[in-house]
């Protein structure tokens, strides 16, 4: 039976080479590779929303970038305006087009937020198991345009979002001395609420009920996976249970382990662990989510002050226009991942799974989650009458693939012959894209020999610490960590969140100021040194390591 | 006409605006209506074009300029940078300089103070700015002393034309350059024995038949902010009977700081328990306070002060009146307006921003 590329027409091939000398790898989104239906999905729309949303705001300098698939890896280049002129004739369309995200940036926003929830709605409120499989393919097909359209937004606001941030960086370095890899800037980003951080409110809140029912010694007794069953066998367990389950439905249920893949279970299906996340803020102690962003506001309130008193008096109107925009981008960067990535890919991955059940009913495959090793339009092939078609080679095929490109590895960039990495990473901050510049370059570390520091990174989270170092691949592992502990990853993602309650510290391979890492840490009061590149590799786990935010310095004390 | 490159306030009504800005129009105006602000003249837009010609420097600065329209953030600033620089830098006209330094010696002369400490401003005339009393061209420099000093700047004041918004302003509207001009204030800064403000209504209830008046000790800025509690006094306009009196606590008083700025002190018992204005000196104020009333045909907010420099009835200064009703319209306008230039603004340096 003929087997269709993972991503037909967007699989990468050495003749993508002349388009551009330079392919950079996803590293914080495909790695581990993606299984072909996820990958296909993320290729083909992400691709699609950053030129839609670089053409929509009609970025002088960008037209958004390419991508391709590669052995599960997503690969990207940036599509640069060539000529002067066009750059002058998108100029004049972007003055225009930014103006919204300056005037009424909330108005736009959770415009799109209702916009999608409403999609979210009509896949959500259907009982899909008592669908034909017409309709059933119906809903796929509306899954994927609802992908398509979260894309759009996801870019436009992105790049809406994240420009204001990198000119206020700029303009705050000129006129204050301060960049984002400053303390001071830090604390004008924090403390601000959003959604993300709600559902971790609500964990933490539970985590809280638990102790005031006595109800938290059972919970922390027992493996996540039997806490429901144990708490069933009494009433008052029954009580708590109703409340997470109202938690559930009107907060956390979409949530995932992993952001960007759909063959892990969503919270509705699995809670196990969010019961990791309470039993975490169980082990806090007196910890107090609600006082620590108190502090975090009136900390950032302080700071604004503080820098405006430095602008002089002439440049505070419009200084202070600029902070607000620029202040968006930590609710966004979080905020984004909450209603537009983990929400859709949790969709995709509801339809999808019920295509999967169908086909495994009627031994197209073997397996449920067999339908990750299709892709859409082998779904169309056999959506109908999937007890036509036998589609097992395909998925051993491909599955024996995964495996393999999992073993291996993708190379962070691809390069063509007499290109390095450091011509590329020029064209990358040539672009001026911001996204390009705050989240997949970064701020590189500066080594500072004078500190005799082992590893060097930039500031995410201003502050100092010491403790043992946890080196974390995976959220399963989480549960190792103990109060006081310095965390220590390749990249966090959202559902890492509650952790942060427990550490004192954290030190993260990749990532710019407005990642993950950064954010929380900074909501959280603890510092953070990200962009170390090699601390997974260089620490540890279990060595006692010191950490200074403030110079980007790590030190292994033993 | 026009030839003049010093105006004195009294000289100044608004058909002068052209030459000597806003600011020094409506301080004219209000020395035409029979009020006394503090004492000062104007430096007029001749005098920079004339300079800028006699020097030679309009053919150095806005040929610098040419082509500034395409230029990216960082490359514009420093040309702006470059052209405040070379204004500043060149040496004044002598014919400028004598006018200037005689009309500050005759002023520090009829105060009767040397080294009369002064406020240059300056005082832009274009109604194209629709931002001019707030970006950059509100250049304000206090407590100046001295004739050098005072020259020194009257250039800077010059050199604002060029700040690095106005430039960008002009470019973005296809303006050019030279086009505007500027003019300048040199008045004395305000050396207050008392201060207070006078509204020419009761506050209260509305009752235009009195006025009422806050005082206390030392600058304005006490009462302004609420730093203390003033004297209180309610004056029948009618026959400026003060109809009822109360002592203020006044446990404090801010006051011109030896080198320069303002401190803020403590008031000893004597002066608290005294009221700090006297009967005369209230007279005096609240018929100036019916003047404005009457050209403005609206109750008004008034600023004042008595002055320790000199002798009444010439220390009675009116610092700032605003019709009451047009104020406090104007007022939310002139909010609303500022705002939306600095959106344009931030718009404008986001657009910028790619060519850096």
């Amino acid at each position: 039976m003929k087997r269709y590329d993972c991503v037909p027409g967007l699989e990468y091939g050495d003749s993508d080479l002349g388009m551009s000398p330079a392919w950079f790898l996803d590293g914080t989104h495909s790695v581990p590779p993606w299984t072909p239906m996820f990958g296909w999905f993320w290729v083909n729309f992400c691709r699609h929303g950053m030129q839609y949303g670089a053409e929509k705001l009609s970025l002088p300098t960008v037209k958004g970038w390419d991508w391709r698939f590669k052995d599960g890896g997503g690969y990207l280049t940036l599509l640069l305006v060539g000529s002067d002129a066009e750059k002058k004739e998108r100029e004049a369309v972007f003055k225009e087009a930014i103006r919204p995200f300056i005037e009424n940036y909330d108005k736009v926003w959770y415009g799109f937020v209702d916009e999608m929830l409403e999609r979210y709605k009509s896949i959500k409120s259907v009982d899909l198991a008592s669908l034909s499989n017409i309709q059933a393919l119906e809903k796929f097909e509306e899954v994927i345009d609802t992908t398509r359209r979260m894309w759009e937004i996801h870019m436009y606001m992105m790049y809406g979002t994240y420009t204001p941030y990198v000119l206020f960086e700029s303009m705050a370095k000129e006129l204050v001395g301060i960049d984002d890899t400053h303390p001071t800037f830090h604390k004008l980003m924090s403390g601000f609420d959003n959604e993300s951080f709600r559902v971790d409110r609500g964990l933490w809140e539970l985590s809280i009920l638990l102790k005031d029912m006595g109800l938290d010694d059972i919970v922390a007794n027992t493996p996540s996976q039997s806490v429901i069953a144990e708490l069933g066998k009494t009433e008052k367990g029954k009580e708590f249970l109703a409340k997470f389950d109202q938690f559930l439905e009107e907060k956390g249920g979409w949530r995932m382990e992993r952001m960007a893949e759909i063959n892990v279970p969503t919270w509705d299906e699995d809670p196990s662990p969010a019961f990791n996340a309470i039993k975490m803020y169980l082990k806090t102690g007196d910890f107090d989510l609600e006082k620590e962003r108190e502090k975090a506001e009136k900390e950032r309130k302080a700071t604004e002050a503080e820098v405006l008193e430095k602008i002089p008096q002439d440049q505070r109107g419009w200084f202070s226009i600029l902070l607000k925009v620029a202040q968006n981008s930590s609710m966004f960067s979080e905020e984004h991942n909450h209603y537009l990535d983990l929400y859709c890919h949790a969709m995709i991955r509801r339809v999808v799974m019920d295509i999967g059940r169908r086909f495994a009913k009627s031994g197209a495959i073997a397996e449920v989650d067999d339908i990750f090793y299709l892709v859409p339009d082998e779904v169309r092939k056999a959506g109908i009458n999937p007890d036509m078609f036998d589609l097992k080679q395909i998925v051993a095929d491909r599955k024996a693939e995964w495996e393999a490109w999992n073993k291996d590895g993708n190379p962070p960039a691809i390069l063509k012959e007499g290109f390095t990495m450091e011509d590329a990473v020029g064209v990358l901050a040539q672009s001026m894209d911001p996204i390009a510049l705050k989240v997949v370059v970064g701020n590189m570390p500066v080594p500072k020999p004078e500190l005799k520091a082992d590893l060097f990174g930039i500031c995410g989270s201003p502050g100092m610490t010491e403790g043992i170092a946890r080196v974390i691949q995976k959220e399963e592992e989480l549960e190792r960590i103990q109060k006081g502990d310095i965390l220590v990853a390749a990249t966090t993602s959202p559902s890492w969140t509650p952790v942060f309650s427990l550490i004192s510290g954290a030190v993260v391979d990749r990532g710019g100021s407005l990642s993950h890492a950064a954010i929380v840490g900074r909501e959280y009061g603890i510092p953070v040194v990200i962009n170390t590149f090699e601390g997974t590799q260089k620490i540890k786990d279990g060595q006692r390591i010191k950490i200074d935010a403030n110079l980007g310095a790590v030190y292994i004390v033993n | 006409m026009g030839k003049k490159f010093i105006y004195w306030f009294e000289e100044i009504s608004r058909k002068k605006f052209e030459q000597v800005g806003g600011k020094n129009a409506s301080l004219g105006e209000m020395v035409q209506m029979g009020t006394r602000v503090p004492p000062g003249f104007a430096v007029t837009t001749y005098a920079y074009d004339y300079f800028l010609r006699k020097s030679g420097l309009n053919k150095e600065i806005f040929p610098m300029l040419e082509g500034s329209k395409s230029k990216g953030q960082r490359e514009l600033a420093e040309v702006c940078k470059k052209v405040r620089k070379t204004i500043i830098n060149a040496p004044l006209i002598d014919e400028i300089s004598i006018e200037i330094g005689k009309a500050y010696l005759k002023l520090c002369d009829n105060v009767g103070k040397k080294d009369l400490p002064v406020a240059v401003r300056s005082s832009a005339t274009s109604e194209d700015l629709p931002w001019a009393s707030f970006a950059g061209l509100q250049d304000t420099y206090l407590w100046i002393v001295g004739v050098s000093e005072v020259i020194l700047k009257v250039k800077s004041c010059w050199a604002s034309l060029f700040s690095d918004r106005a430039t960008s302003y002009r470019n973005d509207m296809g303006f050019s350059h030279d086009r505007e001009k500027i003019s300048v204030t040199v008045q004395k800064m305000v050396n207050s024995r008392s201060a207070g403000v006078m509204f020419t209504l009761n506050p209260i209830n509305g009752d235009r038949s009195e006025v009422a008046l806050n005082s206390s000790w030392g600058l304005g800025e006490s009462v302004v902010s609420g730093v203390v509690t003033p004297d209180e006094f309610m004056i029948d306009k009618a026959t400026l009977k003060v109809k009822r009196k109360t002592l203020g606590e006044k446990d404090k008083e801010i006051v011109p700081a030896e080198k320069s700025g303002v401190i803020t002190r403590e008031v000893d018992e004597a002066r608290r328990a005294a009221f700090s204005v006297t009967k005369e000196e209230i007279d005096e104020l609240v018929k100036m306070g019916i003047r404005i009333e009457e050209h403005y045909e609206n109750p008004t907010d008034i600023e004042w002060a008595v002055d320790n420099d000199m002798k009444f009835p010439d220390n009675i200064f009116i610092l700032q009146a605003r019709p009451e009703t047009v104020w406090s319209k104007k007022k939310q306008v002139t909010k609303e307006e500022e705002e939306k230039q600095d959106t344009d603004y931030v718009i404008d340096l986001l657009t910028r921003f790619f060519k850096s």
